[in-house]
């Protein structure tokens, strides 16, 4: 019974050890880093992708436009104002993701309660950002 | 009697002062179309500006449409050089605002000049 006990707590002693480590201030530089730099990327690709997304819409509605079609005009122009608003809205996801990797390392930094609170405030900023994102694209 | 020479000097100076004053008038008229053309291409548009100005006017225009305040106007959209220019009656301040910001929204859209103004309801 006593050996159970014992067992036990220093299961919990060791389980508790490893939720409230934390990384060296060298190492949480280095992944801070690394974060950003795939967040910088994410979000050039997302910008490049809605680039060329808006300038092939552009190339519809100006084909429309010239074929004298005002039908077609006006749906090509709807779908490009469409696709803008999906580009604009993976930009901001993307930039919002970008933000939640490097807030979620730096959230390393610290130990215990207190980055459990670090990392679940990294996660609700998300949220609202991804909202405010399929906001943009909803509108 | 005047010698043949001095007859032929005068008759050859006779015809370069006709040509200079041709050439001077030419030279004036192509510099001056010139001038115009310089002028022309400084208030108007090239072919390739102009198509881009047409996609900004329908895609605004567009815009205007699938929005439920607007839509209800007929709001006229005119674009010189990606600036937009909005113009009509609407029914209210908010709608004059929400017309604007709605055409800046739009991608190649670099200002806009909102002339709408709001029609004032009698009674």
């Amino acid at each position: 019974m006593r050996l159970t006990v014992v067992c036990a707590l220093a299961a919990a002693v060791i389980a508790l050890g490893a939720c409230t480590k934390h990384e060296s201030a060298a190492e949480v530089q280095r992944d801070v880093a690394k974060a950003k730099a795939e967040g910088e990327r994410n979000v050039a690709d997302a910008q490049a992708d809605a680039k060329e997304a808006n300038a092939d819409a552009d190339r519809d509605v100006a084909k429309s436009i010239a074929d004298h079609d005002q039908d077609d005009v006006a749906k090509a122009a709807h779908d490009a104002n469409e696709t803008a608003d999906k580009g604009k809205a993976k930009i901001m996801i993307a930039q919002a993701e970008a933000a939640h990797a490097v807030a979620v390392e730096k959230c390393e930094a610290l130990s215990g309660a207190p980055q459990k609170e670090c990392k679940d405030d990294a996660d609700k900023t998300l949220e609202q950002r991804k909202d405010a994102a399929k906001a943009e694209q909803d509108q | 009697m005047m010698p043949t020479l001095t007859r032929a000097l005068l008759v050859a100076a006779t015809l370069g002062c006709t040509a200079l004053a041709g050439c001077g008038s030419m030279e004036n008229r192509q510099s001056e179309t010139a001038a115009a053309k310089k002028s022309d291409a400084a208030h108007h548009e090239t072919a390739g500006e102009t198509v881009d100005d047409s996609v900004v006017t329908a895609k605004v225009k567009a815009k205007l449409v699938d929005d439920p305040v607007t839509k209800a106007y007929q709001i006229n959209v005119e674009t010189f050089k990606g600036t937009v220019q909005l113009s009509g009656f609407v029914d209210s301040a908010d709608a004059v605002s929400r017309a604007e910001r709605l055409a800046k929204d739009v991608g190649g859209v670099k200002d806009v000049k909102n002339s709408l103004q709001v029609r004032k309801t009698e009674g």
